[in-house]
């Protein structure tokens, strides 16, 4: 009985495995692309932000009080139906930041974002910049996205 | 009908091309680097001035008479510099070199509440880009448009 010849050793199919990791690294970038702007700004409220040609915030971890199109006021994600909690919530918050970094004299340098929907009333934001100052804010900022082309 | 399934085994696999995935996911990729500064939000900083942090304190002399830009902005798009009304289009000329005689180059804003907000981003924007180091907020109590506009 003649013995058969082993078959040579094929090479390994790297393409078998490279095919799901390609897949997942695609999908993986959608969602990036798709949750930027909620990675960004710490917050998943939608407001249609006004563009600008002036951008001096870089990024950094911020406070983002969001108000909508309808007037609603957000702190981070939470709804705020009186601005009076706005001030305390700020407080709170800008308590918090001192503490985790270990200098009371932090107190008060974490900033905070205004994310006003382009619009609402000026009045709106007013108001809510107020309560953001009388919460001990001593950074405030406007939020902006920069302007495509030139405007 | 083993030899048959012997012969099906023995086909092999068909071997994905990989070429357009790292294509697609390299221009996706890009793309988004690209879009960043477009997609992710920023900032202006503001701040608010000292006559309306307290009702009864009224802003210091000194930094008063240094503020050479005061403007303000009427609900139907009317302008004040310096409580005079003035053509929109020929601020970005003037304010370069109001700023200029200013030492500090701060620059006071206020505007009726029923302003939209994205024209006092515009304005702020404005200033901001004409050199102003720091935009005062300020709020009135009697709006200039009622007499003036």
């Amino acid at each position: 009985m003649a013995k058969q010849r082993p078959k040579p050793k094929e090479p390994p199919d790297v393409g078998q495995f490279l095919f799901p990791m390609a897949g997942v690294m695609i999908l993986t970038l959608a969602t990036m692309i798709m949750n930027a702007q909620a990675l960004f700004s710490n917050t998943s409220i939608k407001v249609d932000i006004p563009q600008a040609n002036v951008i001096e915030v870089e990024l950094e971890q911020s406070i983002p009080v969001s108000i909508t199109g309808e007037g609603k006021v957000y702190i981070q994600d939470e709804e705020m139906p009186d601005l009076q909690l706005v001030t305390q919530k700020i407080k709170e918050l800008q308590e918090k930041y001192a503490v985790e970094n270990n200098d009371p004299e932090l107190k008060g340098e974490q900033l905070t974002v205004i994310r006003g929907d382009k619009s609402i009333e000026w009045g709106k934001v007013l108001e809510v910049l107020d309560a953001v100052k009388k919460g001990g804010a001593k950074r405030v900022a406007l939020a902006v996205v920069k302007r495509r082309g030139r405007g | 009908m083993a030899r048959k399934k012997k012969e099906f085994e023995r086909k092999e696999a068909p071997r994905p091309n990989l070429g357009p995935f790292s294509d697609m996911t390299t221009s996706l990729l890009i793309m988004f680097m690209l879009t960043i500064p477009f997609i992710v939000e920023s900032g202006i900083y503001v701040s608010r001035s000292l006559a309306a942090k307290r009702r009864n304190v009224t802003m210091p002399k000194k930094q008063k008479s240094d503020i050479k830009v005061n403007i303000h902005i009427c609900p139907d798009g009317t302008i004040f510099l310096n409580e005079e009304p003035f053509d929109p289009n020929r601020l970005p000329d003037i304010i370069p070199k109001l700023l200029a005689r200013s030492v500090k180059k701060q620059a006071l804003l206020s505007a009726d509440n029923e302003v939209i907000y994205e024209n006092v981003i515009q304005m702020i924007d404005l200033l901001k880009e004409k050199g102003a180091s720091d935009v005062l907020i300020m709020k009135r109590k009697r709006s200039k448009c009622q007499t003036g506009g």
